[in-house]
């Protein structure tokens, strides 16, 4: 499948608020991601990161303002949704859930087959090569997904994000719970894929050192605004990362 | 075999293959997305319908198939935009339907004969129409679940997900409930009231024990609910026992068998488990450490 050029931002926030409960969970936030940008959102537990990621996916309303995904906004029949690779919490699936990582991965193509259709040998084939590519062997692919540790269930996920014609990785506290060793090998892999495929990320997390090896531009939120330049401890606990 | 020279008996066994059928595959969603539940509390609810059918005149089938869905779609709505939790809704309208029920029950003069096979199930009293409303329904949602699939079990795994990739999830909710609802109704003559639910849970709460992968759940679930629905009906025959009572008794069985089978914690796991048929891999831990004196690769 031929995909279009894009040239304009892949992600722009316009003066966007978002609501609930009568109170502005985000306020006038002004943003634009570019092509291959690795972004790291970063902020307290409550400063509004989740809830930034789930209007930009379209799964909440915004009060007011604007956002753009591919140019167009993100809630009904966006054409560039399939370009969309989503991560969510770590702790919203069930361990038991009777599926291996190589369905997992196959709910990836879900949007891409369409409805009225069956996945064939050729979504499963890509699945396959997809996880591969994560490293986990055919006989990692066929364990229930309950029992691979934790750092391969999130790359099974990041396989089941990466399935579709992704260009635009979006992935919510994805290391959350994983051990040092996991997180590092996790955020490696994003990169080799951003690399490779001139991918943008965006990753939301309260942990600040987990991503700033990868992160080449910081969006700190508090409270629901964007803070102008990092706080600093957070430059600090960056510097000690990189030192 | 004896029992089925009757033709009574005949229609009772393809009622129960097919309800069993019916029930098996939709359990697995109704428990993979923990809707047991909400199963129980439309099917009580069905009492309301069957009551608002018998005091106006209409078929109360068809009444009770509009009272469940409607109260099937007041749960959703209620749980999904509200901020009431879905079990709270759930019990909410099935104790408020069931109430309106007895209620309305109370006003109807004279006595009506089938309310009492309403309520316990009868499946020896199927006929022949009732077989093909239970075929025909069994078409429709059957055919809704082969067709949707992959997009129910991808909600079933991670509604927020399928959400972001453009899967139509709320319409689908709602057909889903629509279709536990429908089935329940056109089980409540098998099964009765009180327990038709408990098909829509049996089956693939057996088969969940079981299996690890959704393939081998939905065959195993398949082959619970049909052999509980044959071998009940067989069973009530042969002990003179309630029939629906007895089918559910012995998915039961069934399912506490499972628990003693169950390949995660039950004598099976012990077996499995043993030290030497399962050596620790080696392979992690190497990497392990390779990641560990390069940190940086």
């Amino acid at each position: 499948m031929e995909l279009p050029v894009i040239s304009e931002p892949v992600v722009e926030f316009k003066n966007v608020s978002v609501t609930a409960g009568g109170r502005f969970i985000l306020d006038r936030i002004n943003f634009a991601v570019d092509k291959g940008v690795f972004l790291a959102i970063v902020g307290p537990n409550g400063a509004g990161k989740t809830t930034l990621i789930r209007a930009l996916l379209g799964l909440m309303p915004v009060h007011s303002g604007e956002i753009l995904l591919f140019g167009a906004p993100p809630a009904g029949r966006n054409n560039h949704r399939h370009m969309v690779g989503y991560l969510p919490q770590r702790h919203r699936f069930d361990a038991r859930f009777p599926v291996s990582a190589l369905d997992v991965a196959v709910m990836g193509r879900v949007a891409c087959i369409g409805l009225f259709r069956f996945p064939g040998r050729k979504d499963r084939e890509t699945a396959s090569a997809t996880l591969q590519r994560m490293g986990l062997p055919p006989e990692l692919q066929s364990r229930p997904i309950g029992e691979l540790s934790g750092g391969q269930q999130q790359l099974a996920l990041l396989a089941r994000a990466m399935c579709s014609h992704t260009r635009l990785l979006i992935l919510d506290e994805p290391t959350t719970g994983l051990d040092l060793i996991a997180q590092r090998r996790f955020y490696k892999v994003v990169e080799d894929l951003r690399r490779e495929f001139n991918l943008t990320v965006i990753v939301v997390s309260h942990d600040i050192a987990a991503v700033s090896r990868y992160a080449n531009r910081f969006l700190c939120l508090n409270r629901g605004r964007i803070l102008e330049g990092l706080p600093p401890e957070f430059r600090a606990e960056i510097a000690a990362v990189l030192r | 075999m004896e029992f089925l020279t009757y033709e009574f008996m005949q229609r009772a066994l393809a009622a129960g293959v097919m309800a069993g059928v019916l029930c098996s595959c939709l359990s697995l969603f109704v428990v993979l997305q923990r809707l047991s539940f909400a199963g129980v509390g439309i099917s009580h609810s069905a009492l309301g319908g069957i009551a608002i059918g018998v005091l106006t005149g209409i078929n109360p089938i068809v009444a009770a198939a509009l009272f469940c869905t409607g109260v099937a779609w007041g749960i959703g709505l209620v749980s999904k935009k509200g901020d009431v939790n879905e079990d709270s809704a759930i019990g909410v309208f099935f104790s408020g339907a069931m109430a309106l029920g007895i209620t309305l029950i109370s006003m109807i003069k004279g006595y009506y004969p089938e309310l009492f096979g309403i309520l316990f199930g009868n499946i020896l009293a199927v006929t022949g129409g009732d077989l093909i409303l239970l075929a025909l329904t069994a078409a429709v949602i059957l055919l809704f679940l082969v067709f949707f699939f992959k997009e129910l079990l991808f909600i079933c795994f991670d509604e927020e997900g399928a959400r972001a990739s453009g899967l139509p999830v709320t319409p689908l909710y709602y057909v889903l409930l629509t279709a536990i609802a429908l089935t329940i109704v056109v089980t409540v003559k098998i099964l009765g009231i009180v327990l038709a639910s408990a098909l829509l849970v049996l089956p693939a709460v057996t088969a969940y024990e079981l299996t690890k992968n959704f393939r081998p759940m939905l065959a195993v679930a398949v082959s619970c609910g049909v052999f509980s629905c044959v071998a009940g009906l067989w069973l009530s025959y042969q002990l003179n026992l309630p029939s629906g009572a007895t089918i559910v008794l012995c998915g039961a069985l069934l399912f506490f068998g499972s628990l003693v089978l169950s390949p995660r914690h039950g004598l099976l796991k012990s077996f499995r488990l043993r030290p030497a048929q399962h050596p620790v891999p080696l392979r992690d831990s190497e990497e392990t450490e390779r990641l560990v004196s390069s940190p940086g690769a």
